[in-house]
């Protein structure tokens, strides 16, 4: 009995004794749902802050906070100073970093959000054009939440397979591996309006060149990790039978979008450092601007071929882009280090070795449907 | 050893009275009639009729069937002189009896006798002919179902054992009768399948009931108590039921039901934490829907214990796992509530608490009002006066809305009772408060016994047999096995080849 009675006490000494935890209660925090990274003249962090602001008589439910630090944790101290709740970034969805910063290297910054155990791994990371400080603060009409549009335009973006997906947790993983290197998408406001540009091509982690948001769909028809979405194509129209040839444009323009594909890389020679490369693509056509007699075996068989080769001359120019910038997204590093044996690669030895290698590609296009108008 | 000592006096003083009072009965008339106004203590009720040939019958006016006594008593007794003998073989009733000792025939008087006394024989002849006050037997209210029979058990264990036996027209049903309480001595009987049953199981139920000493046992549910495992849990270990459909179900998976007199719920064990998530229409639907209601009533006792705890340690610690949709809204209702989550939480707990307890009290016309006024009229108010928030209103209701699924009432108010515990637990440290009084609650069922066979069977120890008919329900065909847990000597219902001939 009196054992049960000093067990019994001795929970009740332990709960009340240790207190509760720290309590972070919803409403007395500071919840920023996006973060700007610049870097100023002297070489200090600039960080712009969108909150979420909750308060049902507030006209906007977002506020912008802007603080300057060496670091970026430093630039939150001191925005806590301007604040009136206590500034949590476990709700952060996007940090946006402006060009400058990238060029620098953004390890840095990566390095810190990756290090604070409430901010999730899924937060999309974005380079901005110009400054993020002024792409968060531009004034827009149609929306109340500039880090809800932010986040809604790549969050629907990377769903629907149109850019490759760029989170926390992917780029930390393309930095960290030896011979493959991160991409980010680009981003550009004005007039209002945010938009998707393309991607930054990095080298390690600093960017060196942009690539449009066409090449990054054949960015994403290499990398097998993402499922490729749909494409405009333009090719030349010789030798398809055309209807009204006269008056229609003098090129041949296709949208197709990707049902199934799949990608191989592997190493031909390791010496002279080859490596094929081999898309298998499984589309359906979606649009054509001529009037093509697509019943037709041979034109479809045609427009095949054309596509193929379009496609093949795409992605070879994208290859030697990136391999003019020194960037390699697509991870040719990452199959040469497990096709050779001790090859001990590292990041800095691949980016010496892949300007010089070479890829051979082979593109294998099929067209299963044309619609449903037959 | 304090208490070792006090049981050992107390059995000795017991076994010294029982010596004193096997009195043997008085031959003469006049002696044994005061000696039964003194044992009765001159009771108004006590009847004593004398008949001019030496013949005294003594009764409880309140106990026995005037019809019966004067159809199948007096009308027997013939005049002039009689043995006790004669009389036995005179008396028409089927139930006769004839005792030495004045204590047994106290007893059976009690029981409903009526006592026939000669003068000049040291002993007394008892017929039975009492009535059994009881009322008719209605349709089961706690554990109503549209399909299956529709029939409750009463508070006649005469009655209640006959329900049984008219299911199982079988000779191996075994029924042992006790009489248990030393004020009140009411009939206790344990029924089990002879052949199914484990002999041991028996044994230990037969032991621990004849073990209870007790003043007096009014209800089956306070027996349950005392025969369980272990009293101090807060999980029932015993199953009950009014539903004499389901006391034959245990019956033949090689339970044991123990029946009391004067209660309508009957008593199982051994049993499993799962069987009280388990209902008798279960079996009669198809086993695709018995399936999904089981998982449901599994998802929603998990809704009804864990949902507001959630909320509370989410609000609290863990605003990085609220999903951004849903941030402003909550914080818009948060942000006019005075309180922190933990004290809301409890406050419309300790209402809906409120509510139900009133509810159950009241008569029923009265109690729809009742809901009325507390859910809606009291609920509305409480959000437009900034008083909770109405996302937290939305959670509790539902969490109440789900604790009433079990299908069992005892096991629904202990998930009742374990939400405030974990509530606090959430309010003080979060999500890990959450875990340690989960963790808490698994080790807690993890030991519990049931007639001491494990109480998370068929899940610990795995018997994966027996998870055919647990949180899932196969189709009748792989039932065919009796669970493990009762032990039962023979594991076989049938043999699916020979049934499954459908021709």
């Amino acid at each position: 009995m009196w054992k049960i009675v000093i067990k019994l006490i001795a929970i009740i000494l332990v709960v009340l004794l240790s207190a509760c935890a720290d309590p972070k209660t919803l409403e007395r925090m500071g919840l920023v749902t996006t973060v700007g990274y610049d870097v100023t003249e002297d070489g200090e962090v600039l960080a712009t802050m969108v909150l979420l602001h909750i308060d049902p008589e507030a006209p906007q439910n977002s506020a912008i906070l802007t603080a300057k630090a060496s670091t970026s944790k430093g630039a939150r101290i001191k925005a806590d100073l301007k604040s009136p709740k206590k500034l949590q970034s476990g709700q952060l969805r996007v940090a946006l970093l402006s060009e400058e910063v990238v060029k620098l290297g953004l390890i840095n910054l990566a390095d810190t959000l990756a290090r604070d155990p409430s901010i999730s791994d899924l937060t999309y990371l974005a380079v901005v054009e110009g400054s993020a400080n002024s792409l968060i603060n531009q004034k827009n009409t149609h929306f109340t939440d500039i880090s809800q549009l932010i986040y809604k335009e790549l969050d629907q973006n990377i769903k629907g397979e149109t850019i490759p997906s760029s989170t926390l947790q992917e780029t930390m993983h393309d930095y960290y591996a030896d011979g493959i290197d991160p991409v980010l998408p680009t981003i550009k406001g004005g007039n209002g309006e945010i938009k998707i540009t393309g991607m930054a091509l990095m080298n390690t982690d600093r960017m060196v060149g942009k690539i449009n948001s066409t090449e990054a769909f054949f960015l994403k028809l290499i990398n097998d990790r993402y499922e490729a979405g749909s494409v405009e194509l333009i090719i030349s129209k010789d030798g398809f039978t055309i209807v009204n040839q006269a008056q229609s444009p003098r090129e041949l323009a296709v949208v197709i979008d990707t049902i199934n594909s799949k990608s191989d890389i592997k190493l031909k020679s390791k010496e002279n450092l080859e490596f094929t490369l081999k898309i298998k693509l499984k589309t359906r056509l979606l649009e054509i601007n001529q009037t093509l007699d697509i019943k037709n075996p041979n034109n479809l068989k045609l427009l095949e071929e054309k596509l193929a080769e379009k496609i093949k001359t795409d992605v070879e120019a994208l290859i030697a882009k990136a391999q003019e910038a020194g960037s390699d997204p697509f991870g040719f590093g990452e199959v040469y280090r497990k096709s050779v044996r001790k090859s001990n690669l590292t990041t800095e030895k691949w980016h010496k070795m892949y300007p010089e290698s070479k890829v051979n590609v082979d593109i294998d296009f099929e067209i299963l449907r044309t619609g449903v108008v037959e | 050893m304090f208490f070792k000592k006090k049981k050992a006096d107390s059995l000795n003083s017991m076994n010294q009275e029982n010596i004193e009072e096997r009195e043997m009965i008085p031959a003469d008339t006049e002696d044994f009639i005061n000696e039964m106004k003194k044992r009765l203590h001159n009771s108004a009720d006590l009847n004593i009729k004398d008949r001019p040939n030496g013949i005294t019958l003594i009764f409880l006016d309140s106990l026995i069937d005037n019809k019966m006594l004067h159809g199948d008593i007096l009308a027997c007794l013939h005049d002039g002189k009689v043995s006790p003998d004669q009389i036995l073989k005179d008396i028409n009733v089927s139930n006769v009896a004839k005792y030495p000792f004045i204590v047994e025939a106290v007893d059976t008087m009690l029981k409903g006798a009526v006592l026939i006394h000669t003068s000049g024989h040291p002993c007394i002849v008892s017929a039975s002919i009492g009535t059994q006050e009881h009322r008719s037997l209605t349709r089961p209210e706690n554990e109503s179902q549209v399909l299956g029979p529709q029939i409750a058990f009463n508070e006649s264990l005469a009655t209640n054992i006959s329900l049984i036996r008219r299911y199982l027209t079988n000779p191996n049903v075994c029924n042992e009768s006790f009489s248990l309480g030393k004020q009140t001595n009411s009939g206790v009987s344990i029924l089990y399948m002879k052949g199914i049953a484990d002999e041991e199981m028996v044994d230990r139920l037969r032991e621990r009931i004849k073990n209870i000493k007790v003043d007096s046992v009014l209800d089956s549910s306070t027996l349950v108590q005392l025969i369980e495992d272990n009293s101090y849990a807060i999980f029932p270990q015993m199953l009950m039921t009014e539903r004499p459909d389901r006391a034959c179900s245990w019956l033949l998976n090689g339970k044991m039901i123990v029946l009391v007199d004067g209660s309508v719920q009957v008593i199982g064990c051994p049993q499993t934490f799962i069987e009280f998530f388990q209902s008798m229409e279960d079996e009669s639907v198809r086993w695709q829907i018995a399936t999904f209601l089981r998982l449901m009533r599994i998802f929603s006792m998990i809704v009804s214990i864990f949902f507001t705890a959630i909320y509370v340690a989410a609000l609290t610690f863990h605003y990085e796992i609220i999903p951004q949709t849903l941030l402003v809204p909550l914080g818009e209702s948060r942000s006019r509530v005075p309180f922190p989550p933990i004290i809301e939480a409890l406050l419309l707990e300790a209402m809906i608490e409120l509510l139900r307890e009133a509810g159950a009290r009241l008569p029923t016309k009265v109690g729809q009002t009742m809901g009325i006024v507390g859910g809606i009229v009291v609920g509305t108010a409480a959000v437009e006066a900034g008083f909770t928030s109405n996302i937290l209103i939305i959670i509790i209701a539902v969490s109440a809305l789900a604790s009433f699924t079990t299908p069992n009432y005892m096991m629904g108010n202990v998930i009742r009772v374990l939400r405030f515990p974990l509530i606090i637990l959430a309010g003080l440290w979060g999500f890990y408060g959450l875990m340690i009084g989960f963790c808490f609650l698994l080790i807690h069922l993890i030991r519990q016994t049931s007639l001491g066979t494990p109480f998370l069977a068929p899940f610990y120890p795995p018997r994966f047999a027996d998870w055919r008919d647990s949180i899932i329900r196969l189709p009748i065909g792989f039932t065919n096995l009796r669970p493990l847990q009762a032990r039962p000597k023979d594991r076989f219902k049938y043999r699916i080849r020979k049934s499954n001939k459908k021709e």
